[in-house]
């Protein structure tokens, strides 16, 4: 079942267009965002929350309307968004204060506790800390109300690589309620390639695709070519190319029909940045 | 509605200090502007000045700190979080009317003259002037923001007490009951009119 279907999504600004977008955020998963900077994942997560309303399309939630159930909808998803929102007078206790009052299954007990697993000293103002700091409280306050579906926008900007690897475990463990996803943009797609189930590539506000992570790397691949054998591969059989010092570098969709067509070639497994970088340049 | 009025609430709590000095200035100067001219003039000014100053500000600190932006990311509805704000607004002028009044009652004390029912009244009424300004702001600065919305509703409020200051007999802010029924008439069409433009944005 679909936590959030996105049908033919799309939003219209002078200087940006987000094409029609249609993908699913499957129950019990972690979607993965990439894309460059500007690409057009903070505004397709906007989208779901109405933060942004939308050009044309529909967007579902647990099968409910985006924008005719909002506030019901807002109820059952945390979200962390890609800076701070509270005022930096306010303490992490202040921010209890507040965001208990406006979600009805606040639970204060696990607010705490996870500002205790995080180090996060509870009584002192928010613009004494640091970026990652920062961060932990929007990811506390996102995981104490009983939220359904998370959407994270660079959750892991500004945290170092242990509190990332703790954060990479409190999502494993929060999507293991079936019931639960997440949806998470990254720049650090070595921490997608690690907890997604699905990828989603987002390039100048079109979505090139929204696959299984696991079969996406298995089907990609990177193959170099010297410059003599470069000229004989059809450009319809690759995405894109990089020269380096030595030849040639593509990127493919398929490596083993590629290898089928083009035998003896030398490949290698494409990272989810390859992907990205590779995609860039088209 | 509850947790928007606390974090405003919140807010005022931290900046006490700055809060707690500009009331004591405001006793302070409203004692010695009695003394001097046997009115509480000056201090009904400066009473004005705070109560919609104050209100103002948590514009700017839902502005500067992204609240502004990211607040519909919570379970609330537009008319809800714009509520909530004259909600706030009118705290604040509930906190200043009971203010001046104890500082009214004080001033009979120490002096020991009667203020009479009239200034009494006329100090209401001045008082009244806060949510009428705040009526007058709240859809400007909903409309432009916080940064255009402080510096237009400013102008205006500066050139109506520059009108007032000096056209106006301070007999004539008499309240009654009269005004206060419209007063509240107003405040409510300001908090449609905030709501309509907080949903078209």
């Amino acid at each position: 079942m679909n936590s959030i279907l996105w049908e033919k999504a799309e939003k219209k600004f002078d200087l940006f267009h987000l094409y029609p977008t249609s993908m699913q955020l499957e129950q019990g998963s972690i979607m993965g965002l990439i894309g460059e900077n500007g690409s057009g994942k903070t505004t397709l997560i906007k989208l779901v929350l109405n933060l942004l309303p939308l050009t044309a399309g529909k967007i579902t939630v647990f099968g409910l309307d985006s924008v005719q159930k909002e506030t019901e909808i807002k109820q059952k998803i945390g979200f962390v968004p890609d800076e701070n929102i509270f005022y930096d007078l306010f303490t992490p206790h202040d921010v209890n204060k507040i965001t208990s009052k406006l979600y009805r299954n606040w639970q204060e007990k696990t607010f705490f506790q996870y500002l205790e697993k995080f180090q996060i000293p509870k009584n002192q103002p928010i613009k004494s800390f640091s970026m990652g700091m920062k961060k932990k409280v929007a990811i506390t306050s996102a995981l104490s109300h009983e939220a359904e579906i998370l959407l994270l926008d660079e959750p892991m900007n500004g945290l170092d690589p242990v509190a990332r690897a703790e954060v990479r475990d409190i999502l494993q463990e929060f999507v293991e309620v079936e019931s639960h996803s997440v949806l998470l943009s990254s720049h650090i797609t070595e921490d997608l390639e690690k907890i997604s189930d699905y990828i989603t590539l987002i390039e100048k506000g079109r979505m090139i695709f929204s696959e299984n992570k696991d079969e996406l790397l298995q089907s990609y691949g990177i193959a170099s070519f010297s410059k003599a054998d470069f000229q004989e591969i059809s450009p319809k059989d690759y995405i894109s190319y990089r020269e380096n010092a030595f030849g040639y570098q593509i990127l493919v969709q398929d490596k083993k029909e590629f290898l089928r067509k083009y035998d003896g070639a030398l490949m290698d497994n494409a990272s989810l940045e390859e992907i990205m970088v590779f995609y860039h340049r088209r | 509605m509850i947790g928007l009025l606390w974090k405003d609430i919140l807010y005022l709590k931290k900046i006490w200090k700055v809060f707690l000095f500009l009331n004591l200035c405001f006793v302070a100067f409203g004692c010695l502007s009695y003394l001097k001219n046997k009115n509480f003039l000056d201090m009904s000014y400066i009473i004005l000045i705070l109560g919609e100053s104050f209100a103002m500000l948590a514009f700017e600190y839902d502005h500067n700190s992204k609240w502004k932006e990211y607040q519909y990311a919570f379970p609330v509805s537009k008319k809800t979080v714009v509520c909530s704000r004259y909600l706030f607004g009118f705290i604040i002028f509930g906190f200043y009317f009971f203010s001046s009044l104890v500082g009214i009652l004080l001033s009979d004390v120490i002096t020991r003259e009667s203020i009479g029912q009239e200034w009494i009244l006329t100090q209401i009424g001045i008082i009244c002037f806060i949510p009428m300004m705040q009526a007058v702001a709240f859809p400007i600065l909903y409309y432009f923001g916080s940064k255009k919305g402080i510096l237009y509703s400013d102008t205006i409020f500066i050139v109506m007490m520059f009108y007032f200051g000096k056209n106006a007999n301070m007999l004539d802010f008499h309240f009654t009951a009269t005004k206060a029924v419209l007063l509240l008439l107003f405040y409510l069409c300001s908090l449609i009119l905030s709501i309509k433009i907080e949903q078209r944005s």
